[in-house]
């Protein structure tokens, strides 16, 4: 009796089961008014996409870092004479050779047919990198999803170009000889006195990474608000290479007087002159002292980091 | 409703720059006299203006507060006047929600505005925000905006009606009974 009430009660409970998965067919999850709504999407897409870019920046740095440390760990190994006896007589340089031996094999492969290449690598950088590439998704939750990954793709890359030798001292060109730069600017359409005063040496105060005005109420001490880990004066830059990079990399600074005797004012839009992404000006923006630092603790934490965990390892 | 809390002008009134002695740079940089007198507009609306500092190249700055609302401008004279003004201390949970600056700051742009007109002595008196003023936008001639404000709108046309619902058997049952 209680065998057939249990086999009832199994039943029953099958085909409610049944009833139920019959009655929602495939409907996705999270569906709601908000859904339809294009500004919403669009909006909440924006958002991720912003937090991507700030996620795939920390990212760039953390593969910095990551291969930084492969790298050491790269130089020990060649120098350390017990690794042969820990990997069974295996060379030290054979990872670099099969990494080296598969990257020849992909770039013949891709040099057989280079176009198609070409293309096939440019689509996946648009889907990748571009927001327009693919369709907005049907959910708000999914389309923030798509957004925040495309913002993480492109701060990556944003990282990864700055820190390839777009520093400011190297996007300046080759440093060139007062007279030079009088010459340069000169040929610009600049005044020969405005082409002089702007090649003389930079001592004003330099760009403030860190406002002196202060973020949200809190200031720094004056001493750390003006010492070189806060302030970006490249050493031995002239007055005109100094306004061009400040205007560049600092929001609220459009052009600078210069003495009556000139004649004529420094404006970065009469120059034509472009202010950088907001990314690419945190980056670049930041002071040589400040990246050396940052640059260095980050690789040494992951550094150690990366010791501890292979410490751990049996 | 937009916001601009950038203003550029023209101003007659003198430069004041002090230069070194061989003419190359400054002691101490123009803008001097023009952030004076924004202090005193400022003070006149019933600020208090806690302090100006010269910036070099940038111009000048100047910090201000009501009760407990803070305000940050900087003027840098060029070939015209340029004033950034900055919430000090803005309400997140409007800005979040997609309200702007609360009516103290917006008050103040406004009063700032009128007080500018009122002067004489400015000219050619335009309001930008900052993606307007670095893409070189002709800017507005009032730091509040609504579009439905603006000379010259023209609103849309009503939507059409909708089409004539068609009919349906289950509307009126009996018909064909």
């Amino acid at each position: 009796m209680d065998d057939t009430k249990t086999w009832i009660k199994r039943r029953n409970a099958d085909v409610r089961a049944k009833r139920l998965a019959s009655a929602s067919p495939s409907r996705p999850v999270g569906v709601s008014g908000l859904n339809h709504s294009a500004a919403v999407k669009a909006a909440a897409g924006s958002m991720a996409d912003t937090a991507g870019e700030m996620v795939g920046l920390a990212l760039g740095g953390a593969h910095l870092a990551q291969g930084a440390v492969g790298a050491m760990q790269f130089a020990e190994n060649l120098i350390d004479p017990t690794y042969g006896l820990r990997h069974g007589g295996q060379p030290p340089w054979l990872p670099l050779a099969q990494t080296a031996d598969s990257a020849v094999h992909q770039g013949w492969a891709a040099a057989r047919h280079p176009i198609r290449s070409i293309k096939a690598g440019a689509s996946r950088a648009n889907v990748a990198l571009n927001p327009f590439a693919t369709p907005v998704a049907p959910t708000v939750t999914d389309e923030m999803r798509r957004r925040f990954n495309i913002g993480k793709n492109q701060g990556e890359v944003v990282f990864d170009a700055v820190t390839a030798g777009l520093s400011p001292e190297s996007m300046a060109g080759p440093v060139l000889s007062a007279e030079e730069q009088v010459a340069q600017r000169m040929a610009q359409g600049m005044s020969a006195r405005m082409a002089q005063n702007l090649a003389e040496p930079y001592v004003g105060m330099g760009h403030h990474y860190f406002p002196q005005r202060g973020v949200l109420g809190i200031k720094l001490p004056k001493m750390l608000s003006d010492s070189p880990f806060n302030v970006l004066k490249p050493r031995g830059i002239s007055r005109g290479d100094m306004h061009e990079l400040h205007y560049q990399v600092d929001p609220k600074f459009h052009g600078a007087r210069l003495p009556d005797r000139v004649g004529q004012h420094w404006s970065g839009k009469k120059l034509g002159l472009k202010k950088d992404h907001p990314l690419v000006q945190v980056v670049r923006g930041a002071p040589t002292a400040l990246k050396r630092t940052v640059g260095g603790t980050t690789g040494g934490v992951a550094g150690a980091a990366n010791v501890a965990h292979r410490e751990r390892k049996p | 409703m937009t916001v601009r809390s950038w203003v550029t002008f023209r101003s007659d009134l003198a430069d004041d720059g002090v230069e070194t002695e061989d003419g190359h740079n400054f002691t101490e940089w123009p803008g001097r006299v023009h952030v004076l007198m924004v202090a005193e507009l400022l003070q006149t609306l019933g600020w208090q203006v806690t302090g100006t500092i010269d910036v070099q190249e940038r111009g000048w700055e100047l910090d201000a507060r009501l009760d407990r609302k803070a305000i940050w401008m900087q003027v840098t004279p060029l070939d015209e006047v340029i004033v950034i003004i900055k919430d000090g201390n803005p309400e997140w949970i409007r800005y979040l929600a997609g309200k702007g600056p609360g009516p103290v700051f917006t008050g103040m742009l406004t009063a700032l505005d009128t007080a500018l007109h009122n002067d004489g002595r400015f000219h050619d008196i335009r309001w930008f925000t900052q993606k307007e003023h670095n893409c070189g936008a002709p800017g507005a001639p009032a730091p509040i905006s609504d579009i439905k404000q603006m000379a010259g709108y023209v609103p849309p046309p009503p939507p059409p009606p909708p089409p004539p619902r068609p009919w349906r058997e289950w509307d009126h049952p009996w018909r064909d009974r």
